[in-house]
């Protein structure tokens, strides 16, 4: 997850770097730090650091760093003689080594030689069978290739021995969601919350996915957790508001020819109405007429 | 089911569409095709489009809330809900995947005519080479059993670009980089000032 | 003692200084040493498997109030049940971390290297300062101990009436081989492999078994209560939403 400040600090490096101020160096750093995804970039600045022997020599051993992000960013680009040309570089310098063979397969992966590359992948596991990123390349491998069921296979496999990385667990809820297998995205999504219970997100997709599975006590769920994520971002997240306006209606429209029993003491959505106003008011006064009738409908049909 | 209708799509809005897949390459991206039937009845005129999202487009409460929200603003211009578009995640990938189509089954409920457009990755890909003045999405209607039938390109063209010079223009807006000023609603959503309409896209 | 001794020049050039450098010199040596015996190793499926069960399990247990009820019952479940839990080791497997050892020569092995970087040259260097510097008086403290320090300083020194202050060559030679820890993570990087201390803790450790952290964790998890935290929010989110309307 990428904070506030790192943001703004990777925006005006990124700057600098853009028109030509330097520090192309301390950007890459950034970007390798964050694990961020800004080949283009990368593959531009590092480059012309690579080309340059005098500053490369200043690196020191993050030379060979830096050759492995441009050679991944390369793969990422499809400029795949740079690519080639890098992991040659690392080649000899590490004859042996198995990460440059990774990127040996990955290269392969990039051509689009699937079976070469699962060749590779499968002999590089032999060697060192809990190397977490080649597990991860064979999921994204299958992804690539459209073998979807493949995909969620291999992860499954995965989260079997590395059962506490969370990243997995949200590339299975998201592939889940795409395939529109509600309950098992929302499984993903409950491991999520353990994991991190206060990260607001979580609790947003969570009840996103409890909604959209529909029924009663699913939705009276949903709107508890839409609850809880207007708690945990004060009020700012306009998802959640939205999505506790559509909960309530949605739940009135069901128990609408029962009895009321439980007659809903909270005013949750008409709070979460009036702040959506207010909110549209301030920033998006050309929206309000819409998100007024809007509004009312949701009310109306309840 | 009026077979034989045909679909006609504005410059702006084909514009929108083909921007917004290009600012996501990475993710699969939607949006929604606003229009209206031709006084004549045989022709939807395709007259605008709002990209909706680029993440989490099998999930509910997203869509149903944008598309109240579209809905208002158009009706009140005499304008419908007449279409989806859909671009998938893989370039080489030209299914509809169910997400989608049940979108689009969604949408015709309202819209009993309502086609699936499809982005056509390869036809993107050769714009620059091919001068094709030809639409690069596929279009998908549902027949008389309700599934969802591509349907072919060619000779009768069921489906047309309203301004034949609509792809030199597009090209004029992809090599100056536009995509990175389209907002879709997720974007809408993370920042209510974010407009939807894309008003000074053409600008 | 009325007076105090006086201490040869010689003592601190012969003495105190070869012996803080030959200490400081073995301790770089065997960092190096064992860096070359270190096997590299790769951790067993097994282990790391139990590691991450572990951490899940204990997410469940920090975070179990917030997920529905039936979503915990069912993990607790997952995690607990008496047939194939996660979480539940049959008694007969519990492995033995001693019988392990035996049957796993890898094992003994690493303890060995581990050993020999450790315990030979602490011996060698041990008998070389008795051997050479025993009963000398090797350098004083500025400032007066009790009694009790004796013992401390003074190794090596029979004699009761020497001040406490002065501090013997075998003493010094303690000294310094705790004191340096500090020195070497400034020059060697912090992980270095000379933590005598650390070592000796782990010495002490050793034998951690995995299996019993399974079940103690599954004795929790057994005892943990759902409360489902949720319901709270509602209210949280109306306060937080009234200060917004307002």
């Amino acid at each position: 997850m990428v904070t506030k400040t790192e943001e703004t600090q990777l925006n005006n490096l990124e700057n600098q770097v853009d028109n030509g101020g330097g520090g192309a160096w301390e950007y890459l750093s950034l970007i390798r730090k964050l694990n961020l995804r800004r080949s283009d970039k990368v593959l531009n600045h590092g480059l012309s650091i690579l080309n340059n022997p005098k500053f490369r020599s200043t690196l020191g051993p993050d030379e060979w760093t830096l050759y492995e992000q441009v050679a991944v960013a390369a793969m990422d680009c499809q400029c795949l003689d740079v690519a080639k040309d890098c992991i040659k570089v690392l080649r000899k310098r590490f004859p042996e080594s198995k990460r440059v063979g990774r990127l040996e397969a990955m290269l392969l992966e990039a051509k689009g030689s699937w079976e070469l590359a699962e060749k590779a992948y499968t002999s590089l596991l032999e060697d060192s069978p809990l190397d977490q990123t080649i597990h991860k390349r064979r999921v994204a491998m299958a992804k690539a290739q459209g073998n979807i069921s493949g995909a969620i296979e291999w992860l499954n496999k995965y989260l079997e021995i590395f059962m506490a990385d969370h990243d997995a667990w949200r590339e299975l809820a998201e592939i889940y969601v795409s395939l529109q297998m509600y309950k098992q995205a929302a499984f993903c999504y409950e491991e999520l919350i353990l994991s991190q219970p206060t990260v607001p997100l979580y609790h947003l997709a969570y009840a996103d996915v409890l909604y959209t599975l529909g029924g009663l006590e699913n939705l009276q769920t949903a709107k508890k957790y839409y609850a809880s994520t207007i708690d945990l971002t004060g009020g700012k997240n306009t998802r959640a508001l939205f999505g506790v306006c559509l909960c309530t209606s949605a739940i009135v429209q069901l128990v609408k020819g029962k009895n009321k029993e439980d007659k809903e003491g909270s005013q949750v959505q008409s709070l979460a109405a009036k702040v959506l106003e207010k909110e549209y008011k301030q920033k998006a006064p050309d929206k309000l007429p819409q998100l007024t009738t809007a509004l009312k409908s949701l009310t109306l049909s309840s | 089911m009026g077979s034989d209708l045909k679909y006609e799509v504005a410059q702006n809005a084909y514009i929108k569409l083909i921007l917004h897949s290009l600012k996501h390459p990475t993710s699969a991206v939607n949006a929604i095709l606003i229009g209206r039937v031709s006084s004549s009845n045989d022709v939807v005129e395709i007259t605008d489009s709002v990209p909706l999202f680029h993440s989490h487009i099998g999930l509910l409460p997203q869509l149903e809330i944008s598309l109240i929200l579209i809905e208002e603003y158009f009706s009140a211009k005499g304008l419908n809900i007449v279409g989806y578009f859909h671009a998938n995640e893989r370039s080489d990938e030209y299914e509809l995947g169910g997400v989608v189509k049940n979108i689009g089954d969604h949408i015709c409920r309202y819209f009993p005519q309502a086609p699936i457009l499809l982005l056509d990755n390869k036809k993107l890909e050769a714009l620059k080479t091919s001068k094709d003045s030809g639409a690069i999405v596929q279009l998908y209607v549902r027949d008389a059993y309700k599934n969802w039938k591509l349907v072919q390109s060619d000779g009768s063209s069921r489906f047309s670009l309203k301004e034949p010079s609509a792809n030199l223009v597009l090209l004029d807006y992809i090599s100056s980089e536009k995509w990175n000023d389209i907002v879709d609603f997720d974007d809408h959503l993370d920042d209510i000032s974010k407009d939807w309409l894309n008003p000074s896209l053409f600008n | 003692m009325a007076e105090d001794l006086v201490l040869d020049t010689a003592i601190r050039d012969w003495v105190l200084i070869p012996l803080s450098v030959v200490m400081v010199l073995i301790g770089v040596l065997r960092y190096f040493v064992s860096k070359l015996l270190r096997s590299s190793q790769t951790p067993d499926a097994k282990i790391v498997k139990e590691g991450q069960v572990m951490l899940r399990a204990r997410n469940l247990r920090a975070g179990a109030n917030f997920i529905p009820s039936k979503a915990f019952l069912a993990r607790k479940i997952y995690f607990c049940n008496e047939e194939n839990g996660l979480l539940f080791v049959p008694k007969g497997q519990a492995t033995n971390p001693q019988a392990q050892m035996f049957s796993d020569p890898n094992m003994a092995m690493d303890m060995m290297k581990k050993n020999l970087s450790m315990i030979i040259p602490q011996t060698l260097t041990f008998a070389w300062v008795n051997f050479f510097f025993s009963g000398f008086v090797a350098a004083k403290i500025p400032f007066p101990l009790t009694q009790r320090f004796r013992s401390m300083l003074q190794n090596g020194i029979d004699l009761s009436t020497v001040d406490v202050s002065y501090v013997s060559s075998r003493s010094w030679y303690f000294l310094n081989l705790f004191g340096l820890r500090g020195f070497f993570s400034l020059i060697l990087g912090e992980e270095n492999a000379v933590d005598d201390t650390q070592r000796m803790m782990q010495m002490g450790g050793f034998g951690f078994d995995p299996s019993k952290g399974l079940s103690a964790e599954k004795d929790n998890l057994d005892i943990t209560q759902h409360d489902w935290a949720l319901p709270n929010f509602e209210q949280r989110a109306e306060a937080v939403l009234r200060k917004f309307v307002r």
